[in-house]
């Protein structure tokens, strides 16, 4: 894969493809492929193109081929079933094949038709390998290979069935578009392009996974994003290794600043608005053909806690809304730490009248503080694993088990305290209202529960000043995760723990690249001097 | 197997800096014992701050002198420039007094912790939890380090302008009484303490090559006017609320902020223990990773991250040694507190440095003016 790469941006391969002509698109790479003789040229005969091909294809049943004639030269058409628009084809293709007359027609003259007289689809390349053959096949791509021309001719035809554009299931917002990606890249790279109308948005088209060769995207602000940032990121895709790639998980090892840290430096979202505001402050998108969701670098730590509708807001609103999620989070990862800590080891710090009620309810429990919030919090994550996971019609089902295991019935039969209750649902609930941080704070509250049980504060504290500074380590292609808030910057803080209005927010754009701390900038002199 | 800090040079900015070496100090100032070691309470206290924020200034002049002619190099990078043996012998030097701030961070903090607020607990296991967490701020790097200084530093100032506002009804100024009642050598004397008890300038004179840009001066003078004024407040606190009953507890800062719980919140003594073990983190932290680098410079970084293990080892085994031996960590306090590691380290040896760089340009010049005779 490295090769690929290589070959794309080297000067010699654009040279190639300028001195081929025709409709070749310099982006489709040359030579890929698991199969070395996949890589050799067409054969001028059609007849042992077709013959190869059915070799190479190892005669699957899904490939579907036809020879007709065009004023009496021999053309094979290929398709793979079930990925054409057949009335598209019949109509566009089948019948001007058909009915055209070429004067003393030989293989060239009628390429030089196909090329220049007729348009078949919008999309349509000529190619000269087995391998790009391939890859335009199991794209959707009709295929016309011509008796006594040694190169072929790819045209869009595709109609495969695919699912239609609807509201996220993730990104759930009030006000705002109710669009989300689906799974084609093609239909997604329409809709950023619809709200996105300037000749400076680039997509930049690569296959990756040597067996799926899946169509991912680059999308980005030639005049927005860092030459620097762009470079980096394809060198890091370059650096994939695995055969097949069927979501954006597989992508995200590849660009992350730590795998290892439990906070991811590389986002997500289902929503095109909300991946075209972050390529308007120069990150930059990564669309992937078959999920509906795109990855975005960089990604800060901030942004996790932003959305589409506290733009919509008024920023009072906004700012209240954001805040909260703020504290949701908190309360999430510290809550059931805090809470087991300080009723184990500094029971002084709370009330009286809320002390004796924790006591006398969990008098009657047989487990420690600890040992009882740790078991309770792990049910609640095998019910909430196991709700995403059941049919729809047995769904409820859960819901029923859940308020016997986490509820009333529980309490009554003595294995958990009332008050764990209380702490369990405040974090499930707590953990909702961010759900792209839901992976760390699930796994980091256990974490809290044994430190704050087995150390108190003092392990709490020590915990926290850890996750911090594991936060603040971690950065996205040279920008740390934390910026704004460390290193410090006042005016980039305008969307950040609060919403500015769209007046100030409109008068000075966000840059990432610019944000204190960056690496992208590291020779211009830092003006700001916090 | 190189450290982080050794494949990159860390760039940290100047209010970074400023805020890792005020939070630093502020480990001193929450831990502070009245009338123990020579220390003054009382009034005394806070004209003895004022005064000694003058003195700082003028005892660093050939500190800042000499560093003006390096920008962007630290104390013990210019030692080696102008003398490799000095360079060597100041590396040992700064390593030592790392070493021992490390590890007296590590006995405070768990002397504090097992007396005032968990009895219970063993100084063994408090003390091996925090080298491991000390060890992995380390690892992390100067400029995590620095970055998540800036955040616990806003966090800090924060809950303590929450303790005042509880505090601010026992405020009675009739404690307050004329701090030259002593003299005016008591006050000097507490005024020289000031500085020599500044540990944090030695941090500064080492860090100053870690700055994306050359602003030591900047760096100081926030550090140094910030810690003042912050000192000023806890003193002025301490003597008016608490007065001559604050003289007689173990951690008046402590009492504080016990005292200053109100309807909303029932105790914030827990603040000042959550504060109390950012703070120390950070401080023991910042020395560790001080004496890695230098013990680097003596060993030419051929161990890498082994170093860091073998620092972490060190502290925690001294640390051990000296909550169990009070004599030892009256020993080391007293050590730093004597104002050896400070005068030597952040007067004598600039003297020297500058002497040094005065004999080099001598010896240049003379050479100089022959080779364009013969020009």
């Amino acid at each position: 894969m490295n090769n690929i790469w290589k070959e794309m941006f080297s000067s010699q391969n654009n040279k190639k493809s300028q001195e081929q002509g025709g409709l070749f698109d310099s982006s489709i790479p040359q030579g890929v492929g698991s199969r070395k003789d996949a890589q050799v040229r067409l054969q001028k005969d059609l007849m042992e193109n077709m013959v190869k091909i059915r070799a190479f294809s190892q005669n699957t049943s899904d490939l579907l081929d036809r020879q007709i004639e065009v004023s009496g030269v021999k053309v094979g058409i290929l398709m793979c079933e079930g990925m054409i628009n057949l009335q598209m084809f019949t109509q566009i293709m089948v019948r001007p094949l058909s009915e055209v007359s070429i004067p003393n027609a030989d293989g060239e003259a009628v390429a030089h038709w196909v090329s220049k007289n007729t348009v078949f689809s919008g999309d349509q390349k000529e190619f000269f390998t087995y391998d790009e053959l391939f890859t335009f096949l199991m794209a959707g791509f009709v295929i016309l290979l011509i008796d006594g021309v040694d190169r072929g001719i790819a045209c869009g035809m595709q109609g495969f069935n695919f699912r239609s554009v609807s509201e996220p299931s993730t990104e759930m917002n009030i006000t705002g578009s109710r669009e989300g990606f689906v799974e084609p890249v093609r239909i997604n790279q329409t809709m950023i392009r619809r709200r996105i109308r300037s000749p400076s948005l680039k997509f930049e088209m690569y296959p990756v996974g040597q067996k799926s060769r899946t169509d991912i995207c680059l999308v980005y602000l030639t005049d927005t994003a860092d030459p620097k940032l762009v470079q980096a990121v394809r060198e890091k895709l370059s650096n994939l290794s695995s055969d097949i790639v069927l979501s954006q998980g597989y992508l995200s090892p590849y660009l992350e600043g730590n795998p290892k840290s439990p906070f991811s430096s590389v986002g997500t979202t289902e929503r095109p608005d909300t991946l075209c505001a972050k390529i308007n402050e120069g990150r930059i998108g990564i669309l992937v053909d078959g999920t509906p969701f795109a990855l975005i670098v960089p990604y800060l730590f901030s942004e996790h806690f932003q959305s589409m509708d506290d733009y919509s807001y008024r920023p009072y609103y906004g700012s209240f809304i954001r805040l909260l999620k703020y504290f949701a989070f908190f309360l999430s990862v510290f809550l059931p730490g805090l809470y087991v800590a300080i009723t184990v080891f500094s029971p002084q710090m709370l009330p009286d009248s809320l002390l004796f009620n924790i006591a006398a309810s969990e008098q009657q429990t047989p487990f420690s503080m600890m040992t009882e919030a740790f078991i309770i919090h792990l049910i609640y994550e095998i019910m909430r694993e196991a709700g995403l996971r059941l049919p729809r019609p047995v769904g409820h089902a859960v819901s029923i088990i859940g308020a016997l295991v986490i509820g009333d019935a529980a309490v009554q039969a003595g294995i958990i305290g009332s008050s764990m209750v209380m702490v369990v649902a405040l974090t499930a609930l707590s953990s909702f209202v961010v759900p792209s941080l839901y992976e760390p704070a699930a796994v980091l509250k256990f974490v809290f529960i044994i430190v704050g049980g087995t150390w108190g504060l003092f392990g709490i504290s020590v915990g926290f000043v850890l996750l911090l500074c594991n936060l603040c380590a971690l950065e996205s292609f040279g920008i740390p995760i934390m910026a704004p808030t460390s290193p410090w910057s006042t005016a980039d803080l305008r969307d950040n723990f609060w919403r500015s209005s769209w007046k100030k927010l409109g008068k000075l754009r966000l840059h990432v690249q610019n944000l204190p701390g960056s690496r992208l900038n590291e020779n211009k002199e830092d003006k700001k001097s916090c | 197997m190189l450290t982080n800090e050794q494949i990159r040079v860390p760039q940290i900015k100047a209010a970074q800096l400023s805020a890792l070496l005020i939070l630093s100090r502020m480990f001193i100032i929450l831990i502070f014992l009245p009338n123990t070691h020579h220390s003054v309470g009382g009034s005394v206290a806070i004209l003895s701050i004022i005064v000694g924020f003058f003195l700082t200034f003028l005892v660093m002049i050939p500190l800042f002198f000499l560093l003006r002619q390096y920008p962007g190099m630290n104390l013990q990078q210019v030692a080696k420039q102008l003398s490799p043996g000095v360079g060597r012998f100041s590396a040992a030097a700064f390593y030592l007094v790392c070493i021992v701030v490390a590890s007296e961070t590590v006995a405070q903090f768990t002397l504090f912790l097992t007396s005032a607020v968990y009895p219970q607990a063993s100084t063994f296991w408090v003390g091996i939890i925090f080298c491991a967490s000390v060890l992995y701020l380390v690892f992390l790097g100067l400029e995590a380090i620095s970055r998540m200084s800036v955040i616990l530093l806003a966090a800090t100032i924060l809950s303590s302008l929450l303790v005042g506002l509880g505090l601010w009804r026992f405020v009675d100024t009739l404690n307050l009484i004329s701090p030259l009642y002593e003299g005016i050598g008591t006050v000097l004397y507490s005024s020289s303490l000031y500085f020599t008890q500044n540990i944090e300038l030695i941090a500064l004179a080492l860090l100053l090559s870690n700055l994306r840009t050359p602003s030591g001066k900047g760096v100081f003078l926030r550090y140094h006017s910030i810690v003042s004024i912050i000192l000023v407040l806890v003193s002025f606190a301490a003597v008016t609320v608490l007065g001559s009953y604050g003289e007689t507890r173990n951690f008046p800062i402590y009492t504080l902020f016990i005292l200053s719980g109100s309807n909303v919140y029932y105790r914030f003594d827990y603040i000042v223990v959550a504060i109390w073990v950012a703070v120390s983190l950070v401080r023991a932290a910042v020395y560790l990773l001080l004496a890695t680098r230098m013990l680097g410079e003596l060993m030419g970084y051929r161990w890498g991250k082994w170093m860091m293990a073998v620092n972490g080892i060190l502290v925690l085994l001294i640390s051990t040694v000296s909550v169990r031996y009070i004599k030892l960590f009256q020993g080391i306090y007293q050590f730093l507190a004597s104002g050896i590691p400070m005068y030597g380290l952040l007067v004598l040896l600039p003297l020297l440095l500058l002497f040094l760089r005065w004999r080099q340009d001598k010896n240049q010049n003379p050479k100089q003016l022959s080779e364009g005779e013969k020009a």
